[in-house]
């Protein structure tokens, strides 16, 4: 299991299509995907579950990966939050 | 944040006979023209499609959020819709929707958009909650069921 603590820093924070975009990258991955964000926990590909985080810009969030590609699977969630998940701003 | 504050029973529609993506939005824009005239049915209807073309707002499990930003909203408000039948809405797990929420935004807001986001993202995650709304048979009905299921949870929790 792997554990990384990230910030988001897109301006609109984890909206709903970033929302969207998070999950169909999680859902890539073998692996189970958490996401906790200000207490609150949701399964990574569960876009209702990540929706309900409503993580602002600036929210630290904290990002657990457990399974066969694990490695690949955090990297390219990580990935995808520090590009602002392709937004421009 | 709570749907209360969000909904008003004019924003509200159980039924809609519409059997398409394109005609479900077109109803919805038009039916929330009557109680904001301030909105053209014609631009709201165009900033709900433009943001559908960036991904469908279908969540799963048959429940869509169709939202847009607009100048002319002057504060967020929400509105919900049922269709007779299911529709395609192409959506995340590619089930056709029948319970839309509709979040209308103005341009600069961006905290309570995400709260509200999160709002509905919990009550939908509650398969009875969600059920009520498919059961509820008439406009008032929806309105009374969406606001006390949501009631009932806070009780609750």
């Amino acid at each position: 299991m792997i554990n990384r603590q990230l910030t988001i820093i897109n301006r609109l924070g984890l909206h709903a299509r970033a929302a969207n975009t998070f999950v169909r990258t999680a859902r890539k991955f073998e692996s189970n995907i958490k996401i906790t964000a200000e207490g609150k926990s949701a399964d990574g590909k569960s876009i209702m579950g990540v929706m309900t985080l409503g993580a602002a810009q600036g929210t630290a969030v904290d990002l657990t990966a457990e399974g066969s590609d694990e490695e690949a699977a955090m990297d390219a969630l990580e990935t995808l939050i520090n590009n602002r998940f392709g937004e421009a701003e | 944040m709570d749907l209360g504050s969000l909904l008003t029973a004019s924003r509200v529609h159980f039924g809609l006979e519409a059997s398409s993506k394109k005609r479900v939005l077109q109803d919805i824009a038009l039916h929330i023209n009557r109680s904001m005239p301030a909105v053209s049915p014609e631009s709201l209807f165009q900033a709900l499609t433009a943001r559908e073309r960036l991904g469908s707002t279908g969540i799963g499990q048959g429940i869509a959020i169709p939202h847009c930003r607009l100048d002319c909203f002057k504060r967020l408000v929400g509105g919900l819709y049922t269709t007779r039948e299911p529709v395609d809405f192409t959506a995340v797990d590619d089930q056709p929707v029948d319970v839309f929420f509709i979040l209308l935004v103005p341009e600069t807001e961006k905290h309570l958009h995400l709260q509200a986001l999160s709002m509905l993202a919990e009550l939908c995650q509650d398969v009875d909650y969600v059920s009520r709304l498919r059961r509820a048979g008439d406009d008032r009905a929806l309105f009374v069921n969406a606001l006390t299921g949501q009631n009932r949870r806070k009780t609750e929790g």
